[in-house]
């Protein structure tokens, strides 16, 4: 086992490196100048070029890279002269909203998907699968940024039960946390359960036509015993496939709600930097969105094995 | 299959009810009220009211820099005008005003400026400001602002006594005390020791004279600033960002929200008094009650050449241009109503008092294109493919603007392409001349000609020795008769050479509670020093 994560933990290392590469390329071949951002329309040529000497912008393209890769290593990102502040500083000060978001988001779509995409498998074609049906292809078309723009409209302009945006941290209390997260982490949530709830339902349905099943109904267990303790532990790997994977996307960061919302997050941080040419920020976040996919990716996989013991982990 | 049919409908019936809901409008329709001054309504007696002591003030762009010097747009001005101050600071009518400065002596030959100091006035970090403070501070303004750079040249200020600063000019530059009161690169005055331990990116010490002191700046978050106990309010009445400022308010947060319906809910909601708004928001404010629409000025539109591209090096070509552009259209295309913008042939503003001019305004707006294909020809275009450098940052304007003037010079027979950048990019691109013909921009606050961008070497590239002399010649005049006719004569040849094409001018609507009272704006920027917040 601790030699299947060092393993898992080593292959980071090239995908990272490779990523690092392409981004740095990509980065530096588009276009725009961060000292021309900074000082604005009309800033005069010497001053730009002070700027850029100071940014190190002038030195070779190779020189650079080794410079920041070199850094990186020891732990050092950078930093960003328009946050002035160390990359790693600034990415742990966005990472607890979008973390929050994230886990909140999460639970809210979990909460959803599990007792209707398992209501819906068990009664197939009864009143829970049909609501399903509508529901995730609602889910699906509707965009997560048209939801939440409605949700603030009801929610928060009319009715005035929540705020329009904001973000309070969960220490100034659970009360004013919740009040700011809960409009856009149901816009989330809505999204991700709707299909959550069908990988739930198609994956309980395969489950449901196994021996075992029978079995257990044949002993005279109770349904529901049959239901949540066997059929959907057994149908759980794929479910824990997907929640994973859209868990790692929210924590790299939902740019659009986070800007709808005005939640200081990593997503809204990353277009800022884009924006003006924060290279340092952009790289930093780039490296930062590698490593979440594959820690998400092997605390996944580390979890089947929990889920189903018959999983060996080499 | 039935049971499928009805659960569809439940879930239609609720969104349908959801959305409805969500777009009803339950407003009235009044025409919104016309602000000359785009000063906020005067307090109506709401003396005995108690005052809230929190004002949250919401901003659209990210603050770049706080150093006053190196500022030159965005929602910097905002913050950096309530926190320093200059020696002089602008009315309403673009005039410098004494702030910092108890007055000035001009020598008669216009090359010697003797600032006196007002006694008294503390720094933020109770320091009292002196001549070494001033002279430090405007020496690096004159090394960091390009606009001033250009103007002065060698000249340095030096101190004179405890209270006394001198610039010594090599030319007369009637404009001086102008440019210390410009808001864009803005002369503020700070501790020597600021001044002295800046790094090349900025200051780091956020310390001023202003009625509010620097407290906290969370990047891309808030700027929280408090009211200053020790401010020396100067005493003539609040007009534009001069005169008195008694701010009734404790603390003042700057908060960025850059998205504009989240900006505007928040208005809706009561989180923010004040908010710019788009025209399509404007029917759910208008009306209501307690809340006031004012129409404030925003920026000039201008359509720059590149003089150095192959075809519009050639005045010929200019001239076709200008003769072919109706401006009327391309301001309902930018701003997508008459109410939102104002034609002027002047490379200033009306309300500008010393430099508005209307001189050459028989060029501006000729919608001839008959004409304009007749100059194509003679010019011998070639059909080259001409390259409009645009963005869609900004709100898009810019954008829609090219696409206007685009149409019109397709129609005199133009081969065109438009490129699209974001504006970073787009920054780059127009720095480079051999990548772009035209560029259609908006221009934030012209003050004197000395500061118009376009008129310079570096911005589209004008060179013209008699558009030079002609600029050096209106601001060197002296006397105020003599100013008109330099101004008249530069206008009137500007409009000849056409180093851009002036379209118009444009207004912002901004939304005011009853509640927020002694806001002033100019082009965007608040002066907050007076504001004060009754309990709703």
């Amino acid at each position: 086992m601790v030699i299947y994560i060092l393993r898992r933990l080593l292959a980071l290392v090239p995908v990272v490196l490779i990523m690092s590469i392409v981004v740095f390329l990509i980065i530096y071949l588009i276009p725009g100048d961060p000292a021309r951002v900074m000082l604005g329309d009309g800033a005069d040529e010497s001053t730009i070029q002070e700027l850029r000497q100071q940014m190190g912008l002038n030195y070779p393209l190779l020189e650079q890279y080794g410079r920041w890769i070199g850094n990186a290593v020891q732990g050092d990102l950078g930093r960003s002269f328009f946050l002035q502040q160390p990359v790693s500083t600034a990415i742990r000060e966005h990472l607890a909203p979008t973390l929050s978001l994230a886990l909140f988001a999460q639970f809210i779509a979990v909460l959803i998907a599990i007792p209707l995409g398992v209501r819906a498998a068990v009664n197939r074609g009864g009143l829970a699968d049909k609501t399903l049906n509508a529901y995730s292809l609602l889910g699906i078309s509707v965009p997560g940024f048209l939801l939440s723009l409605f949700f603030v409209l009801v929610f928060a302009v009319r009715l005035k039960w929540f705020p329009v945006s904001g973000f309070a941290p969960l220490h100034e209390g659970i009360g004013s946390f919740l009040k700011f997260m809960f409009l856009p982490a149901l816009s989330i949530g809505i999204v991700m359960s709707s299909l959550t709830a069908r990988i739930v339902k198609a994956s309980m349905l395969e489950v449901l036509h196994e021996g075992f099943v029978k079995t257990a109904l044949s002993k005279g267990l109770r349904q529901n015993t049959i239901i949540y303790k066997h059929v959907l532990r057994n149908a759980l790997i794929p479910i824990l496939t997907v929640v994973g994977g859209s868990f790692g996307t929210l924590v790299a960061g939902a740019a659009v709600i986070e800007t709808i919302f005005n939640i200081p997050g990593l997503g809204q941080m990353l277009v800022h930097a884009v924006e003006r040419r924060d290279y340092a920020v952009i790289q930093g976040m780039v490296l930062f969105i590698a490593i979440v996919y594959v820690a998400v990716n092997l605390a996944v996989d580390l979890l089947y094995a929990v889920v189903d013991p018959r999983i060996r982990l080499q | 299959m039935n049971k499928l049919r009805q659960s569809t409908a439940i879930i239609l019936l609720l969104s349908a009810l959801i959305f409805v809901y969500g777009c009803s409008n339950n407003t009235g329709s009044n025409t919104p009220a016309q602000s000359p001054g785009n000063e906020a309504p005067a307090a109506t007696d709401t003396t005995d009211k108690p005052g809230a002591t929190e004002l949250k003030y919401a901003l659209g762009q990210a603050v770049s820099t706080l150093d006053p010097h190196l500022s030159v747009g965005g929602s910097n001005g905002a913050v950096i005008l309530n926190i320093f101050e200059g020696l002089y600071a602008f009315n309403s009518k673009l005039e410098p005003v004494p702030m910092l400065a108890e007055s000035t002596d001009v020598s008669e030959d216009g090359k010697t400026y003797t600032f006196h100091l007002r006694q008294g006035i503390k720094f933020h970090n109770g320091k009292e400001m002196k001549a070494e403070d001033v002279a430090a501070s405007l020496n690096r303004w004159k090394d960091k602002a390009p606009r001033a750079k250009n103007s002065f040249g060698d000249s340095t200020f030096e101190i004179v006594n405890d209270y006394t600063v001198a610039l010594k000019l090599t030319a007369p530059q009637n404009d001086t005390l102008a440019q210390l009161s410009h808001v864009l690169n803005f002369a503020a005055i700070m501790p020597k020791e600021v001044v002295d331990s800046a790094a090349p990116e900025g200051i780091t010490e956020y310390i001023g004279t202003g009625p509010y002191k620097f407290v906290e700046w969370k990047k891309d978050q808030y700027i929280d600033v408090e009211k200053f106990a020790d401010y020396q309010s100067q005493g003539s009445e609040p007009d534009g960002f001069s005169g008195k400022k008694i701010p009734q308010i404790e603390k003042l947060r700057f908060s960025l929200v850059t998205d504009t319906s989240t900006r505007f809910n928040s208005f809706l909601t009561g989180e923010y008094n004040f908010v710019d708004i788009d025209l399509d928001n404007l029917p759910q404010v208008e009306g209501q009650p307690g809340i006031e629409i004012i129409k404030s000025i925003s920026s000039d539109y201008n359509l720059v050449y590149n003089k150095k591209s192959p075809v519009f090096s050639n005045l010929t070509n200019r001239q076709a241009v200008n003769t072919a552009l109706k401006v009327d259209d391309i301001l309902l295309g930018t701003v997508s109503t008459p109410e939102l913008f104002e034609l002027n042939s002047s490379y200033m503003f009306k309300d500008n008092a010393t430099w508005y001019s209307e001189a050459g305004s028989d060029q501006y707006n000729l919608n001839d294109p008959e004409k304009a294909k007749e100059l194509l020809k003679q010019s011998g275009y070639d059909g080259r493919e001409i390259v409009f450098l645009t963005t869609k940052d900004l709100g898009g304007k810019f954008y829609n603007a090219t696409l206007v003037v685009q149409a019109q010079l397709e129609n005199i027979g133009f081969k065109t392409r438009v490129d699209t950048y974001d504006y970073a990019t787009m920054l780059t691109k127009r720095a480079d001349a051999g990548v772009w013909d035209i560029y259609v921009g908006g221009f934030t606050v012209p003050t004197t000609p000395s500061q118009l961008l376009y008129f310079n070497p570096t911005y589209g590239f004008a060179d013209d020795a008699k558009l030079a002399e002609l600029l050096r010649a209106s601001t060197s005049a002296i006397t105020p008769e003599a100013v008109k006719a330099a101004n008249d004569a530069l206008q009137q040849y500007a409009w000849e050479y056409l180093a851009v094409s002036k379209i118009g001018d444009t207004f912002t609507y901004y939304a005011i509670r009853d509640e927020l009272q002694g806001l002033i704006l100019y082009a965007g920027y608040p002066n907050l020093g007076n504001v004060k917040v009754l309990k709703s």
